[in-house]
């Protein structure tokens, strides 16, 4: 039974990873990434990315298979037109905000080694574009410029054009591929009619109100109206990126020898921007976590869950990034709390206060290396920790631009 | 004069938002918003009208439909985001 159990699992990894891999539905995709768009060490941290799958250590004495999706992003894989069914984004907001995880360890004779289980959903999520009329109406105040500057054009050529309707179809239609024009050629190799009026548009000074609010100085700018408009639309959607996300979850582990759970851990866990500098460069994060951890009291030879102790932790994360919005580097001082209910071990404290700071280097895309200090001032220890943590989309990533 | 009817689908996600300003030879422009799934019907004098199209998408796109002939012919789905397109409509 618990053979085909993890046949099961082996099974349903590889077909996941094959889907996974597949570009047929990367546009459609694209969308319910764009959604979870977690840009930072530390809030990668609170909600897995999209659809995530890794293999480790294959040839080793510990293998391990993991997989981590949302709920949606497997309903997806099923039928990919849901993405663009707007009852599901109105009313499948749990299936887009809850995600599920499990891992299956094997030893060097590919035996059971122990298993994890996990759980998660969004309570709170200001971070989902599609469903935000915050956004929207950010969007709009934002691009509003640029919209009537291309009403103002549009209107020039109408009002230019009176008599010469083929002249009239030929500019509206060139202006038409110059506004929407990504690479700038069309804007730069534009007719001369077409110039002649985006320089009246742009310099007007008594015909169109539109013209005045902006108080521009004359000239025009030197990309199209779409490449203008979509650096700032792009840039508001990185400070959504950073809007506040409060997940409630709950994991299963199991013991390497048995298929009996040896852990349960329910959490809290919490970011959310505090500031967020104009220029993207900063952002100044708080982050709320907490742990209710039921254990296997590993100093008694039965195996039960009478170790239960509670971890909360607040504090503030500092994020700098690059140029394209890439956190390179963080900062976390935050204040935790500790408290052991049952199962207290004889060199542990029963409640337990420190100050703490982590900092996280970023060594590639998908690869940062955090490193925490711990200080408690009551007892006056200092411990240090180092671990590394990865995004698998990376891995995907990889393995589908060789294919 | 003859109504123009304008029909918007949002496709995907519900935070869209998308505006058609009608300019005109003879009269002031009409201006007509969409923000959810809808029509509307506005009254245009005889010729040809330029529309301006600008808006915030949604994941899927923005259908649009309008019941008299285009340029370029609708039904047509606009996936830009943000929106920069235009139609031009010929009232008899």
């Amino acid at each position: 039974m618990k053979k085909s159990f993890l046949l099961l699992l082996l099974t349903l990894t590889g077909f996941c990873s094959i889907a996974q891999l597949s570009r047929d539905n990367k546009d459609t995709l694209s969308a319910v990434r764009t959604a979870e768009n977690l840009v930072s060490g530390n809030t990668k941290d609170v909600l897995t990315s999209f659809f995530q799958l890794a293999a480790n250590d294959l040839t080793g004495n510990n293998k391990e298979f993991k997989f981590s999706s949302s709920i949606f992003a497997i309903m997806l894989k099923s039928n990919p037109s849901l993405n663009m069914d707007k009852r599901y984004f109105t009313k499948g907001s749990f299936a887009r905000n809850t995600s599920l995880n499990w891992a299956i360890k094997l030893d060097s004779s590919y035996r059971f080694n122990g298993a994890s289980f996990g759980f998660k959903t969004a309570i709170i999520n200001r971070r989902d574009l599609a469903v935000s009329k915050r956004f929207l109406n950010d969007a709009k105040a934002v691009l509003m410029k640029d919209f009537d500057m291309h009403d103002a054009l549009i209107e020039y050529i109408q009002a230019s054009t009176i008599s010469d309707t083929d002249k009239r179809n030929k500019l509206f239609a060139e202006a038409k591929r110059v506004a929407a024009d990504t690479t700038g050629y069309a804007f730069n190799h534009m007719s001369p009619d077409l110039k002649s009026i985006y320089i009246k548009a742009y310099s007007d000074s008594t015909g169109h109100k539109v013209l005045n609010d902006m108080n521009l100085s004359g000239g025009i700018p030197s990309q199209s109206f779409y490449a203008s408009a979509r650096a700032s639309f792009d840039s508001l959607k990185t400070c959504y990126a950073t809007k506040p996300i409060v997940v409630l979850g709950c994991d299963l582990k199991t013991y390497k020898d048995q298929f009996m759970f040896s852990e349960i851990n329910i959490y809290l866990d919490g970011t959310g921007s505090a500031f967020h500098s104009s220029g993207n460069d900063v952002d100044f994060d708080w982050v709320l976590k907490a742990n209710l951890h039921i254990q296997d009291d590993s100093t008694r030879a039965v195996r039960d869950l009478t170790r239960n102790l509670l971890n909360a932790e607040g504090g503030f994360n500092i994020v700098f990034r690059n140029k394209v919005a890439i956190s390179t580097f963080e900062m976390k001082v935050s204040a935790a709390y500790e408290k052991i209910f049952t199962g207290k071990y004889a060199w542990e404290h029963d409640k337990l206060f420190t100050l703490n700071g982590t900092a996280r280097i970023r060594i590639s895309k998908d690869l940062t290396i955090p490193m925490t200090i711990k200080y408690d001032p009551e007892h006056s220890n200092v411990l240090g920790l180092l671990s590394i943590t990865s995004n698998f989309d990376g891995l995907a990533n990889l393995l589908s631009s060789k294919n | 004069m003859e109504n123009l009817k304008i029909k918007v689908t949002f496709i995907g996600g519900t935070a869209g938002w998308i505006r058609f300003k009608i300019f005109s030879d003879t009269s002031d422009p009409v201006i007509v918003t969409f923000s959810a799934d809808g029509e509307q019907t506005v009254a245009l004098d005889a010729g040809q009208h330029l529309i301006s199209v600008t808006g915030v998408n949604t994941p899927g796109g923005v259908k649009v439909e309008m019941d008299k002939p285009t340029s370029p012919a609708t039904p047509d789905t606009i996936t830009m985001n943000p929106i920069f397109s235009g139609y031009s409509v010929t009232i008899s």
